[in-house]
């Protein structure tokens, strides 16, 4: 019977050390939980949310925040495609305007060359050409002469009309370039270059083969930093244009001045 | 909505031509040329213009001189006025705007700075005339 009683006590002992060590395991989870919800709770409150989110009847809301958070990076997304496109719009808007310079100024540029046959206004074309469309300061405008192989000087702007020399064709860096025929630039590392006394731009003027006449440019105006583009378009439309409206103009005046004599002989003819 | 009239003075007819073609791109404006500054007082006396863009540098009446006779209308006193010339040095410059033109362009231009300048200009331009009709109501 004591046996019995003894083995039933250290049962007993057995289950309630079991069962104090199962309360102290439960108190140590809770005091876990419970830090863990302290450093939930400090992790949180670092990310600013308010109070009152952390509770987790709050999940929806916590919830609906990520989703505009989201929504908000996704609109970001968008706003900085926006953007780049933006600036790609404005590059093209800069394009064109330029464009629509380029073709603004070709298109003046020819329509005065070709609206006249005297060689007067032809010639002063040409130099409002040079002045307010180019923005050259110092220049020369130079014609063929009756005596083949020269170029004769018609217009100087900013320099002495009488100071300028005939160009012998094929002869200095004028004469070579009024012999090959092609537009001749000094390349423009930096702005406003300083000026040496040489040309800057040579164009000579052909129709075809035949040379009519050369313009050389020495200096742009202070405002204008360097040659654009658009002046090189220029610079072909008046090695071209300028050219043939020049060659029209001496053909009107040849054949005005046949059709004069022509003229006289007829009624010489009539009279007697 | 009536139509905004501007005066182009230049002697140079490519220029003039140049000017007037970028101005087409704007709407509801009407487009007069003058080819010096005699030229355009002879239209100042005809006709009212609501902005005038001049050069500087022409034969018989130059662009200050032009400016001057502007100003000393009453009725022409507030007309916004462009320079538009070759001339860059800072006297010229000063010399405009104190003789009241409103902005000042350097050759060669850019269509585009014309047409903002010619735009901003109007706008205040019609702002101011638009709050004197209103003082002159009120």
């Amino acid at each position: 019977m004591d046996k019995f009683k003894d083995k039933i006590f250290d049962k007993a002992e057995y289950f309630l050390d079991l069962f104090t060590k199962g309360r102290e395991f439960t108190e140590e989870l809770l005091k876990e939980n419970e830090r863990l919800r302290y450093e939930l709770l400090k992790l949180e409150r670092s990310k600013n949310f308010p109070d009152e989110l952390l509770n987790p009847s709050n999940t929806r809301m916590l919830s609906t925040i990520e989703e505009m958070e989201e929504q908000i990076d996704r609109l970001k997304e968008k706003i900085a495609a926006v953007e780049a496109e933006n600036i790609d719009f404005a590059k093209r808007y800069v394009d064109i305007e330029e464009e629509n310079d380029k073709l603004a100024n070709l298109y003046v540029a020819s329509f005065h060359l070709h609206s006249t046959l005297e060689l007067q206004t032809i010639m002063k074309t040409i130099s409002e050409i040079i002045i307010d469309l180019v923005g050259a300061e110092k220049f020369a405008v130079y014609v063929t002469e009756n005596e083949p192989g020269k170029l004769m000087p018609v217009i100087a702007e900013g320099m002495n009309l009488k100071d300028l020399k005939f160009i012998n064709v094929g002869q200095g860096k004028e004469g070579e370039i009024a012999a090959t025929g092609d537009i001749f630039f000094v390349p423009q590392e930096d702005d406003h270059p300083a000026e040496t006394g040489e040309p800057i731009v040579i164009i000579p003027l052909k129709m075809k083969d035949e040379l009519m006449g050369l313009i050389s440019i020495y200096s742009l105006l202070s405002q204008k930093a360097k040659l654009t583009h658009i002046d090189f378009e220029l610079f072909s439309l008046l090695a071209s244009h300028a050219a043939s409206a020049l060659f029209s103009a001496k053909m009107y005046s040849i054949s005005n001045r046949k059709l004069s004599t022509m003229e006289g002989i007829f009624e010489l003819l009539k009279d007697s | 909505m009536e139509k905004s009239k501007i005066l182009i003075v230049e002697d140079s007819e490519t220029m003039r031509h140049l000017v007037s073609f970028a101005l087409k791109r704007l709407s509801n404006t009407e487009i007069v040329e003058a080819n010096d500054g005699s030229d355009a007082i002879k239209k100042f006396r005809r006709e009212h213009f609501d902005l005038v863009i001049t050069d500087l540098m022409m034969p018989h009446i130059d662009g200050f001189k032009l400016i001057q006779f502007i100003r000393n209308q009453q009725d022409n006193a507030r007309i916004p006025i462009i320079i538009v010339s070759t001339r860059y040095s800072p006297e010229d410059r000063e010399r405009g705007f104190s003789l009241g033109a409103n902005a000042y362009i350097s050759k060669p231009i850019h269509s585009g700075t014309l047409l903002q300048a010619v735009q901003n200009l109007l706008k205040d331009h019609n702002t101011s005339i638009l709050h004197k009709s209103i003082e002159k109501e009120g």
